[in-house]
């Protein structure tokens, strides 16, 4: 189904363009407004710059890791088997993108769908399809085999495939355990096998390899290890895996063609209209206040006021209890595998204490993703009488008491680390306490990066404006000195270097706030 | 397409349900080739879920709607061919230029004609938008978005024409006057448009019959002389609010 029309499309640009140039005026404005080919290049950079990434990330791997080793090849195929939930996550929305733009136009679903899917799986080619060849051509490299750059890029593009196939049927079938946060933590389980083998190095071998030819994604990579005469089996086998897409797109054209694409509306219970107004069912406590003892710690700290305005930016979507518990476990594992287990790199731990620490650094459940903080919904809060200040007190209260929640853990975990760190349990616990001291204070710079996201500043470039520049870097130089001055082994430096840290960002913060609040600011940016 | 296709609509007690709530109840009605039809009603009185019927999005739970005497489904693509709807909220892809667009709604339609680009050049100078013609869609303001499908629709010149809200689309009042333009000339030459708005005064003025619904229910379906005149609208829609139970 080819829906552009090159000729037309031609004809009209060349009959546009002689309009608009009759005018010198109307032709300056034709070029202004004509953003396609910029757009397109800033597209090829940011992907560029995915795929660098990646690139230099599986440098990383080159560098450090031991030939000879399956457990790349097991964690980069349980990786590849987490990717799958998350792209088939994706592709259901691909298919509502097109029927809302396409589906009111003579064209039918059967084309629908296999224009969603084609343009579901160009959108994995970028990243995708390049960090995987990257990954294959790598692990080769790593495992000791001699094969030259189209074989990999072969391979590669086979696992690639099979992902695809996987992702597919998944989306089509939509079996219950396929979740993201399933695929998620294929992925996360994925990425610390690669460090299993650290801890086991050549023992378990045949472990990894059985688990390896097991599971599709490695098939590839497993033909290879195996030889090619054995390995046959394993590369049609992967083949019949990525021809899954067409199978499974009938499954889904069919489940296309069965829902009807009516819009969705609500059900309006047979109630009196007044009836939700007479209950005051608007005027309940949130539910967030009763999920658990963080968030009722986090609400104890709030005037009234401060709870309307946390129940108006949080949106009920807090889940700091569970996440602490998760964080808990993770904490109370590494801490066992420090202790009992085996001695590991010091910088494994790195995970974990990340996995710890990052709902300290965000606020979200899942510690990383801005969207409680303000971030895109900043345009939103503007719509209504909320202060900045209001909301910017609610973001440090939930992020201080996430904080105190947190440290014992982050504390706990570097203890138990403290021989494996190489440095005594005092240090370590010195180490976290100043962690947690940077933490505080990167509190408003975190609450000001989720503002920034809609926010334009309104003054054009100027005295004034260049002014606010230079002391924002100022600001920035004084925080990055208070935090050297923080780890600086002489203890009468860590007062000054900790008030030095959290002065400039609370500053910051609040020059921001009396900035938005005199409307110097607009904050309905959209792009 | 442009030319002097026809085509004679007749819904036949149609019905659609959105769990209790009733969107459109048993309507029955025929629409004259080359009417202009103004679909008037409160809100939730069925409008769009009306137009969104007619155009194969919303599947009716009774009833038929018939083209020419010939059952409509989503599956009869040459029908739908013969149609379009412009939703009060065009979706566009967002990367997509103007010019683009057009492209592809022109071969959806199949739509190959000589003199095409020279059509859309026109019509895109009389909605202001040829400087825009490269810009791409997610830039562009709710006016200029709706501009721009708007454009898309006349391109293709449809025999039936569904628009939903075109008076409340952020058009700016040119768009509007060029609207109201090629909207007559398509029912001149024969094509049908129904819009629904809410604005009374206008679907008096700018009409050749109007569709009243009232909860689902069809209420009034003629001309405005025959109904009453001018401002009749006004009163039928207070008797309707005061029969409300």
């Amino acid at each position: 189904m080819r829906l552009s029309n090159p000729p037309f499309e031609r004809a009209l640009r060349d009959r546009v363009r002689a309009e608009v140039k009759r005018s010198k005026e109307g032709w300056a404005e034709y070029r202004r407004l004509r953003k396609v080919r910029a757009s397109a290049l800033r597209v090829a950079i940011s992907k560029g710059i995915c795929s660098l990434l990646s690139s230099c990330v599986g440098l990383f791997w080159l560098t450090y890791w031991p030939r000879g080793t399956p457990w790349f090849s097991l964690g980069f195929a349980i990786f590849g088997l987490g990717l799958a939930p998350l792209l088939a996550y994706a592709l259901p929305s691909r298919f509502d993108d097109c029927r809302c733009v396409l589906g009111h136009q003579p064209i039918s679903d059967s084309a629908l769908a296999r224009l969603a899917l084609g343009r579901w799986i160009r959108s994995t080619v970028w990243f995708l399809w390049l960090s995987v060849v990257l990954c294959v051509a790598l692990t080769l490299v790593r495992q000791g085999a001699t094969v030259d750059s189209a074989t990999a890029a072969a391979l590669g593009a086979l696992n690639w495939g099979v992902v695809l196939g996987i992702s597919c049927a998944l989306a089509a079938w939509r079996p219950g355990w396929a979740s993201p946060v399933v695929g998620l933590a294929l992925s996360v389980a994925g990425f610390c096998v690669f460090f299993l083998q650290f801890a086991f190095g050549r023992v378990q071998i045949e472990v990894a390899e059985r688990v390896t030819a097991v599971l599709p994604t490695g098939w590839a990579l497993h033909a290879l290890r195996v030889g090619w005469e054995g390995g046959v089996v394993a590369m049609a086998a992967a083949a019949a895996v990525a021809a899954l897409p067409f199978l499974a797109w009938r499954r889904a054209v069919a489940a296309l063609e069965e829902t009807p694409i009516d819009p969705p509306e609500p059900e309006s219970p047979p109630t009196p209209a007044d009836e939700p107004l007479r209950a005051a069912a608007f005027r309940e406590t949130p539910p967030w206040l009763s999920a658990g003892p963080i968030e009722r710690a986090f609400a104890a700290t709030l005037s009234p006021r401060g709870l309307i305005v946390a129940d108006f930016v949080f949106e009920g979507r807090v889940a700091w209890s569970k996440t602490w518990r998760l964080s808990a476990l993770i904490a109370a594992a590494a801490s066992l595998w420090a202790l009992a287990l085996v001695p590991a790199p010091a910088w494994t731990f790195w995970l974990p204490i990340a996995f710890v620490g990052l709902p300290m650094l965000g606020g979200a459940p899942h510690g990383i993703a801005p969207a409680p903080q303000g971030g895109r919904q900043i345009a939103t809060f503007a719509l209504y009488p909320v202060g900045i200040g209001e909301i910017s007190r609610v973001f440090l209260r939930s992020g201080l008491v996430r904080i105190v929640a947190w440290a014992p853990l982050l504390l706990l975990l570097l203890a138990a680390a403290a021989p494996d760190l190489g440095t005594s349990v005092s240090g370590a616990l010195a180490t976290g306490a100043k962690g947690i001291l940077v933490a505080v204070a990167m509190r408003p710079l975190s609450a000001l990066s989720s503002f920034s996201m809609c926010m334009r500043e309104a003054l054009p470039m100027g005295v004034a404006r260049v002014g606010l520049l230079a002391l924002t870097v100022l600001a920035l130089c004084a925080t990055v000195a208070g935090g050297f001055m923080l780890f600086v082994v002489k203890w009468g430096l860590v007062a000054p270097g900790f008030a030095l840290l959290l002065l400039p960002p609370f500053a910051l913060l609040a020059i921001a706030c009396r900035r938005i609040d005199r409307g110097r600011v607009d904050l309905m940016r959209n792009e | 397409m442009i030319g002097w296709a026809r085509v004679r609509v007749s819904l036949d007690r149609l019905s659609k349900s959105f769990g209790p709530v009733r969107a459109l109840d048993a309507i029955s009605l025929d629409l004259e080739p080359g009417s202009l039809v103004a679909i008037l009603g409160a809100n939730g009185a069925g409008k769009s879920t009306l137009l969104r019927c007619l155009a194969g999005i919303a599947v009716p739970d009774g009833g038929t709607i018939r083209y020419d005497g010939e059952r409509f489904l989503r599956a009869r693509l040459d029908l739908r061919r013969r149609l379009g709807f412009l939703p009060d909220f065009p979706a566009l892809f967002a990367a997509m230029s103007v010019l683009r667009h057009l492209g592809m709604v022109a071969s959806l339609y199949g739509a190959d004609q000589e003199g095409l680009d020279l059509r859309a050049a026109t019509l895109l100078g009389e909605f202001d938008m040829l400087p825009l013609a490269e810009a791409r869609t997610g830039t562009l303001s709710r006016g200029q978005r709706y501009k721009a499908a708007l454009v898309a629709h006349a391109l293709v010149d449809p025999e039936l024409w569904l628009l939903d809200e075109p008076f409340a689309s952020g058009m700016d009042p040119d768009g509007i006057r060029a609207f109201r333009s090629i909207a007559r000339d398509a029912v001149a030459r024969g094509r049908t448009v129904l819009y629904s708005t809410q604005l009374l005064d206008l679907a008096e003025r700018f009409s050749d019959r109007v569709v009243v619904l009232d909860r689902g229910r069809l209420a009034a379906f003629d001309t405005v002389e025959a109904l009453g005149g001018l401002g009749v609208l006004d009163t039928l829609f207070q008797r309707l609010r005061d029969e409300r139970p």
